[in-house]
């Protein structure tokens, strides 16, 4: 039974050797064990033994060749024996090549820098929270200084800037771009009187004048207005008075009630929870009612998110948060910006109604006035009912007259007859 | 006979009238047994090397061909619940110890089912509901652990004893020196074993030792010493048997030197430069198991036509093991953190 | 006796508790070691334990490291449950090679057929001026060896129930005891409790600043944390106990809280845990909060000196923990 001569493996890392010699011929009796040929591995000369007695034949490897561990280089056979006629031994039971790579699947443990998407001011010095904070808040880094070492920014640093910046420099969804230049002062003589006082015109103020302007100049606003018979309204709030109250420490107003009603509806009337962007109307899933708040110097809207799946109490809980906080200057600026509709309630100062400027990018924003006992007529005669005058403005590029007056009536129907709400 | 307390004799072989009389003494199936471990052994050991050359086996080996008798003669003096431990040239000690081939071929190959499920290989293969505490790599180490393990022996009183093997390489760590001294003041049921195979790696016994023969350290622990010839499997018998006996019986350890040579280098990656190929032919000519066949044949125990027998019946089992160990699955990679720590 | 049911001890006391507390629970529980039969053990931890549990499980040893080690080791794969004690932790630089090429593979390479339950006891640490060979703190070795657990407990208490954890643990733990806190005194219960490995403590809740600490550091945070309360600044202070497996949850969870951290070990400083744990904190989810670099105060790289004055400056000390938590307070504020 013929026996196979291979390059042996003499070395753990060996993958081909070089023949050097071989120390017998073809056609030679050897014996098993004998020194048959040399090879040459990296550490010297190797002298391998015939691995079987018979007749060497098939020599195959010549001097200099390199050759791969296990290829067959020649063929022992045993005396009398013939090789078969084939053209390739190699193929015919060859010893099984190299080992299979054991690579394992998992590597060792790489750890992995904790990276944060979308890093703002990535050149920037600043400390992970940080940078954690100004992405939450959307702040461009690069405004922020840094009280730390060699102007590293810290998170107070992030705060404090936050702070005194009260809107967020969040992306504008695409549109007409905003008046780029104020109306030239020069255009317009100004009075000639001792004057008082001079406020400049910058920060909060001349946002919010940019933001007016625009929405003027650009929304074509149509403006409906309807009375609303609070009784039951009013009948509502006595009985549940009590016990929002006890649960929650804070009075519960009538403002929170119309936005827990506006919530409701807003869903059926999707056109006014909207925004025109450039090509498209976006209609938002998520309603995020403003509620407009008179500061001393300026008006803010903070903002009660996700208003669609919050109950009475979980909306003036909310309130009485932002509103406490709104007066005491400890918003966020994320938490006043980002509403899709706004109500704005001037009724403490007993104003019956009033025309609201939409507050961009909304579709739509209601106005609510002071409740007044005005006598209307029913079906039983004349009597006097608790009236509060609605004013809807809505932009008539997104919405019509009807289905702002048909919003504006579900609006009535459920402050009517609030057991809707369930 | 009466056991001193402490012998110092060193005894360069074991008489030829010891064995003479185990030739007598010894069931002849245990002779067989001896014989058919031997062959076993060798085979086992020749096929190990193949697999290698083909290219099979990751790593290296550390062949014991040449020394079968130190392995057989030493393991077969022990009952069948006596402990073993030993090192990186142990494929011998595990085939005496009685493991099953397949599964030791397994581990060679790194198979999931060999006996340390691939994770040690050729340096570390443990059997150890067999008995076989297992080989370790780091030249020496099982000699401390010898000491750990005969104490628990003599604590929970049991008539067990334990074999620590190592090689000449080992008796000038400083812990087979710390080891000796423990096992000794504690009367441990130890036997300590070296089989001197002449080198190290390359470094010959004659330059590395300060005093020949290796058994006469026995003396600096008061322990008894013995040097035999480790390539006559009955003498090995003898010795050892004699030593296992008195640490049975509570008289503690003993330092047994059996002298013996290994074919191949020491590894895969040996090329035998520091020794001469006529020095190598010599030993080979003193093949313990061709010796054994003619003892035996000439004490007319049994018919050489019969040991080939049991010579081809070895090398049989080890190619049928080999085949099937070369089938088994692989480990996977997925369960890598699992045996670092007992749950 | 206090009211809950502990009383007052000493570390040393607590530790000697939980070994004859285990020793009567478990016969094949033994100790050990140089000198802890008669003489008590260098520190006095095994005083008395002699006489309770005799010269078969209170086993002194001659001056053999690897013996001792190489003893454990293999009494624990027969299945017995060994406490060595290595007198000082520098020795154990003679116990390495069974100790880490047998002890903690031993498992592994036998594919999870054997297993090794021995505690290593060993005292650490410095301020007892016996100087270089006699003073260090290695745990940062045996943390990188797969297969040791690790613990430093800093309170009797703890000591006392980590001890009994690490004896009924099934692999080789390192204990380390570091000297000064031997003598301190705390609240103990009087029966048998364990304390799980990879626990770490809150010992002391603040919102400035978490400081990692182990062994004694923890104690002396725990001072520099009263004194920087007094400025009203409120440090965290947490006890790791066990350094391997690390509990990297608490880790994360108190840094995350405070945004800066201050890892504190008497180990000199480079290649010390400290960087260890420093990544950790790194990788994990605390990293998003933090708001100040990672800080290290650790023991100067040099062996330790004699002399008093030297070898006080040579690790942290309270007032070094007290200005470097305020420095990390104060960064970037």
């Amino acid at each position: 039974m013929a026996t196979q001569v291979i390059m042996p493996k003499v070395d753990m890392v060996m993958e081909t050797g070089t023949f050097v010699e071989w120390l017998k011929k073809e056609g030679d009796r050897v014996e098993k064990g004998e020194p048959l040929f040399v090879i040459l591995t990296d550490k010297a000369n190797i002298e391998i033994e015939a691995p079987a007695s018979g007749i060497l034949t098939e020599l195959r490897a010549q001097p200099d060749d390199i050759i791969p561990v296990t290829e067959v280089i020649a063929v022992i056979l045993e005396p009398e024996e013939v090789l078969p006629p084939q053209p390739d031994l190699a193929a015919e039971g060859a010893p099984t090549p190299a080992l299979p790579s054991a690579a394992p699947t998992s590597g060792p443990a790489i750890s992995e820098p904790a990276t944060g998407k979308g890093l703002v001011g990535a050149k920037v010095r600043a400390t992970p929270a940080a940078r954690r904070l100004a992405r939450e808040l959307g702040i461009d880094l690069s405004q922020v200084s840094g009280g730390g070492q060699s102007g590293r920014i810290h998170k107070n640093d992030v705060e404090t800037f936050a702070n005194h910046q009260l809107i967020a420099t969040e992306k504008e969804p695409k549109g007409p771009q905003l008046p780029s230049k104020p109306l030239p002062a020069t255009a317009i003589p100004l009075p000639r009187a001792r004057q008082k006082q001079v406020v400049p015109f910058e920060g909060p103020r001349k946002i919010i004048a940019e933001r007016m302007t625009h929405s003027a100049l650009t929304a074509p606003h149509i403006t409906l207005a309807l009375r609303v018979d609070m009784s039951e309204a009013t009948r509502l709030r006595s009985q549940l008075q009590g016990p929002i109250e006890q649960r929650t420490g804070l009075r519960l107003s009538f403002t929170a009630i119309i936005a827990r009603a506006v919530a409701a509806i807003l869903p059926r009337h999707p056109y006014l929870n909207a925004s025109l962007a450039e090509a498209e109307i976006i209609l938002w899933e998520d309603i995020h009612l403003g509620i407009a708040v008179s500061l001393e110097d300026y008006l803010i809207v903070p903002v009660l998110r996700e208003a669609q799946s919050r109950n009475l109490e979980q909306i003036v809980r909310m309130l009485g948060d932002l509103l406490e906080r709104a007066r005491s200057r400890r918003l966020a600026p994320a938490e006043m910006s980002g509403s899709t509709f706004t109500i704005s309630n001037l009724g403490m100062f007993g104003i019956e109604s009033f025309t609201p400027i939409i507050n961009p990018p909304e579709s739509a924003s209601l106005a609510v006035g002071k409740i007044v006992n005005t006598p209307v007529s029913t079906q039983t005669g004349i009597e006097l009912r608790p009236m509060m005058n609605l004013t809807l403005s809505a932009d008539h590029r997104v919405v019509d007259g009807a289905a702002a007056a048909r919003f504006l009536a579900d609006v009535r129907a459920t402050l009517e007859n609030p057991y809707l709400l369930i | 006979m009466s056991l001193p307390d402490t012998i110092t004799e060193v005894d360069t072989s074991a008489t030829a009238s010891d064995v003479e009389q185990l030739v007598d003494k010894l069931p002849r199936e245990r002779l067989a047994w001896m014989l058919q471990k031997m062959c076993e052994i060798r085979y086992f050991e020749e096929e190990a090397e193949d697999l290698y050359t083909r290219g099979l086996v990751h790593g290296t080996m550390h062949l014991s061909i040449g020394q079968e008798a130190s392995s057989v003669g030493s393991i077969a003096a022990l009952a069948p619940d006596d402990l073993i431990i030993h090192h990186h040239r142990g494929h011998g000690h595990t085939i005496a110890k009685g493991a099953d081939i397949t599964l030791m071929m397994a581990e060679f190959l790194g198979k999931e089912p060999g006996y340390c499920r691939g994770r040690g290989g050729s340096m570390h293969i443990a059997d150890i509901p067999g008995g076989n505490l297992g080989a370790t790599g780091v030249v020496g180490s099982g000699i401390p652990t010898s000491v750990g393990i005969a104490l628990a022996l003599k604590m929970r009183n049991s008539s067990q004893v334990l074999l620590s093997l190592f090689g000449d390489g080992a008796v000038n760590l400083g812990e087979f020196h710390e080891s000796l001294n423990m096992a000794a003041i504690w009367r441990l049921p130890v036997v300590f074993i070296c089989e001197n195979n002449q080198y190290g790696m390359s470094g010959p016994v004659e330059k590395m030792s300060s005093v020949k023969p290796l058994s006469i350290r026995a003396v600096a622990y008061g322990m008894p010493g013995e040097t035999v010839d480790g390539n006559a499997v009955l003498a090995v018998y003898s010795a050892v048997q004699k030593a296992i006996t008195r640490a049975r019986a509570g008289h503690g350890p003993s330092l047994i030197e059996n002298v013996t040579y290994r074919w191949r280098g020491h590894s895969k990656s040996d090329r035998n430069v520091y020794r001469t190929p006529v020095e190598i032919e010599s030993w080979k000519r003193r093949c313990p198991i061709a010796r054994f066949k003619q003892l035996l044949q000439d004490a007319q125990v049994m018919q050489m036509e019969e040991m080939d027998g049991i010579d081809q019946e070895a090398k049989a089992t080890v190619q049928r093991a080999t085949q099937e160990a070369l089938s088994l699955p692989e480990p996977s990679p997925d369960n890598l953190e699992d045996e670092v720590y007992a749950p | 006796m206090n009211g809950d049911g502990t009383r007052e001890i000493s570390y040393l006391e607590a530790l000697r508790e939980a070994l004859s507390q285990e020793m009567r629970r478990n016969p094949e529980v033994f100790l050990i070691g140089e000198d802890i039969g008669v003489y008590g053990g260098a520190f006095g931890v095994t005083r008395g334990i002699l006489e309770e549990f005799g010269p078969e499980r209170v086993r002194d040893t001659p001056i053999s490291e690897a013996a001792i080690a190489g003893a454990a080791t293999g009494a624990a794969l027969m299945g017995m449950r060994p406490v060595m004690e290595i007198m000082f932790m520098d020795f154990m630089t003679i116990s390495m090679n069974q100790l880490v090429n047998q002890a903690a593979k031993i498992r592994f390479m036998f594919g999870g057929k054997a297993s090794i339950p021995m505690v290593i006891r060993t005292p650490a640490g410095s301020g007892t001026g016996a100087a270089a060979q006699h003073s260090q703190s290695l745990e940062a070795w045996f943390i990188h060896v797969p297969g040791i657990k690790v613990v430093a407990p800093a309170t009797p208490s703890d000591a006392k129930g980590l001890l009994i954890a690490a004896i009924r643990d099934n692999n080789p733990v390192l204990f380390l005891e570091h000297k000064l806190l031997y003598g301190n005194k705390g609240p103990v219960p009087a029966e048998s409790y364990t304390i799980p490995l990879g626990q770490a403590k809150v010992r002391r809740e603040g919102s400035h600043a978490t400081i990692l600490a182990y062994s004694i550091m923890v104690i002396r945070a725990l001072e520099a944390a009263e004194r920087l309360a007094a400025e009203g600044i409120q440090v965290e202070v947490v006890d790791l106990r066990s350094l391997k497996p690390l509990d990297k949850e608490t880790i994360a969870r108190s840094v995350s809280k405070t945004g800066r951290v201050l890892i504190v070990h008497e180990a000199p400083q480079t290649g010390g845990f400290g960087g260890e744990l420093a990544a950790v904190v790194a990788e994990s989810d605390a990293f998003h909060y933090l708001d100040a670099p990672i800080r290290r105060l650790a023991g100067r790289d040099i062996p330790i000196p004699y002399n008093r004055v030297l070898e006080r400056a040579a690790v942290p000390q309270v007032e070094d923990i007290v200005a470097a938590a305020r420095a990390l307070t104060y960064e970037g504020r």
